[in-house]
């Protein structure tokens, strides 16, 4: 089972690279990102120029958000395209199971969001790296030190580590959209509108609620460091630092919130994969 | 006979759509076997079955002898199918799309990609996309999809769909020496009834969801009969005497003023006498030969 689907995630990131779409999206995401960057970078102070930090943390943020937006698109595109076009029909007449090619899709899904998350956190630190300067965050009227070097570069990993799964998580919503709706344009709509939706919700709900939605981290988590390269603030908030108790062990709510909503949408995709008939 | 495709009262129903019902279908060995059936009679939904693109209500399938749900991986690394219009991923040459095809089924060489395309008469085309080739082009290469894993059993559903007369010949001689120099079982479902006629070795009819006839083409012909073609001055007479007659197989009007009978050719002379004792003027009577197609329309 492991060769079919390694042979399998060969054939699709075959024709995730050659997708029209494809080279169009990484532009749009390098754009956005070093834009992000650029547009909202605060103005020189008497001490010294923005943190580094801080221009990869309004990099980050806009890149990660297309990110997802891009991610939602693809991943609708996973099964509705083939829908669409039929080729449905030719993997599943080649000897491989519904299974591995679900699996097949779903790790070339996770690979992509890799690559998209890798290289927004690239270009915005490149930015930040060229524009910015590197060292500890000074508090600028009474030249304190608000975070050490170690310290704020501890808190970007973290930053980083939080923001992972959620962008990992829009991928798979849209791959489980793409196995109800056969359509792709309408499945790329649906998927939109859904995330969409969870997105504005966002900014309504009260905070207590809204992490419970794995688009909220990504955000979060690069406005959190943008406040502590700022100096503005020097504290993680609560709500995102609580732990979900396991049996055996526990998980950080920023990890287990897009975790378990990945494997809700992985398996409603999963099951109706399983069930449908190929009339395409 | 060894099957390679057998099939024990394979159902579809879709909710009170009885799409398919209790089909026995028999592909032997060798066969070139012509699958034929009017619009909507269940043809493609059986072979959406065969390939489990489709769940049976009930049914079922075996497939070089194995239970195709249990054995499935194993039975397709020796089936090539091309299910209705032709798949493919149009922005990819047809270089490309077969490289995706041959990543997916184990033992076959590069080379065979450009073995295929040549046969089917795409090689000087293999680097183009696909959406700037010609509805023969892409059948031509939906073709060569079902051909590249070096299958031992095809189903082709409707093959020579937007093929001009020299295209469908070329695929003609393909399917043959398939068969012929390479022992491939092929199945094809076809409108096409000259070409089924010329091209298989047998047939089954299907009529509304239900196998109405399982012969070789021969018996088939032999089982229709010659036919004559009467000329006379009251058409509608002479079908209304003609469909009387028990010896009489079968009779239509052609439409033109002509009367087409199915009679076997010792009684001839009596149909002829009939007639003439019934007060109709035969100006011609014509023997014809049957074809596949007048058995396929009689039925």
């Amino acid at each position: 089972m492991a060769g079919r689907v390694i042979r399998l995630t060969r054939a699709e990131l075959l024709k995730l690279v050659h997708h029209p779409f494809f080279i169009v999206a990484l532009v749009i995401l390098a754009t956005v990102t070093i834009l992000g960057a650029w547009a909202f970078e605060p103005k020189t102070t008497l001490w010294s120029g923005p943190h580094t930090l801080l221009l990869f943390a309004l990099g980050a943020k806009a890149g990660l958000k297309i990110a997802s937006f891009l991610l939602v698109i693809f991943g609708s595109l996973f099964f509705a395209g083939e829908f669409d076009k039929g080729t449905i029909k030719l993997l599943l007449t080649r000897p491989v199971t519904r299974t591995e090619v679900f699996l097949a899709k779903c790790l070339t899904g996770l690979m992509l969001a890799g690559l998209l998350f890798g290289t927004v956190l690239a270009l915005s630190f490149g930015f930040g790296c060229l524009r910015g300067e590197w060292g500890p965050v000074w508090e600028s009227q009474q030249g304190l030190i608000l975070s050490t070097t170690d310290g704020i570069g501890g808190h970007a990993a973290k930053a980083v580590g939080m923001s992972a799964a959620g962008v990992f998580a829009a991928v798979l919503l849209g791959i489980a959209v793409s196995t109800v709706v056969e359509s792709s344009g309408f499945a790329v709509a649906i998927a939109l509108t859904l995330f969409i939706g969870m997105d504005l919700g966002l900014g309504f709900m009260r905070e207590e609620r809204a992490r419970y939605l794995f688009n909220w981290y990504p955000s979060y988590a690069f406005d959190t460091l943008r406040s502590f390269a700022e100096g503005s603030s020097t504290l993680w908030r609560s709500s995102a630092e609580a732990r979900v108790n396991l049996r055996v062990f526990s998980v950080p709510i920023w990890l287990a919130v897009p975790a378990a909503w990945a494997g809700f949408c992985a398996a409603v995709g999963y099951v109706l994969f399983r069930i449908k008939n190929i009339l395409a | 006979m060894v099957a390679v495709l057998e099939t024990e009262g394979l159902t579809r129903h879709f909710g009170r759509i009885r799409a398919v019902e209790d089909l026995n279908l028999r592909v032997e060995e060798g066969d070139i076997y012509g699958f034929l059936g009017l619009n909507g009679a269940g043809k493609t939904t059986s072979i959406r079955m065969c390939l489990r693109l489709i769940r049976p209500t009930a049914g079922r399938i075996r497939v070089f002898g194995r239970d195709l749900r249990s054995d499935f991986i194993s039975i397709m690394s020796r089936i090539g199918a091309l299910v209705e219009l032709p798949a493919y991923y149009p922005h990819l040459s047809a270089r490309k799309n077969l490289e995706i095809l041959r990543i997916l089924t184990p033992g076959i060489e590069p080379a065979r990609i450009d073995e295929v395309l040549e046969l089917v008469g795409l090689g000087p085309r293999r680097n183009s996309a696909v959406r700037t080739y010609s509805q023969g082009m892409r059948q031509r290469l939906g073709i060569a999809m079902a051909l590249l894993p070096r299958p031992r059993f095809v189903i082709l559903d409707e093959p020579t769909n937007g093929l001009d007369p020299q295209g469908i010949s070329d695929i003609r001689n393909v399917l043959r020496e398939l068969n012929q120099r390479h022992g491939v079982t092929i199945l094809i479902s076809s409108h096409l009834l000259h070409e089924v006629e010329v091209t298989c070795t047998r047939v089954g009819i299907l009529k509304e969801g239900r196998l109405v006839e399982q012969e070789t083409v021969e018996a088939i012909l032999a089982k229709a009969g010659a036919a004559v073609r009467i000329v006379s001055d009251s058409p509608d007479r002479a079908l209304a005497i003609a469909r009387a007659l028990p010896y009489v197989q079968g009779a239509a009007s052609d439409g033109n003023g002509a009367v087409t009978a199915r009679v076997a050719p010792d009684k001839r002379a009596d149909l002829n006498a009939e007639l003439v004792k019934a007060g109709v003027k035969v100006s011609g009577f014509v023997p014809e030969r049957t074809t596949l197609e007048d058995y396929f329309l009689s039925r």
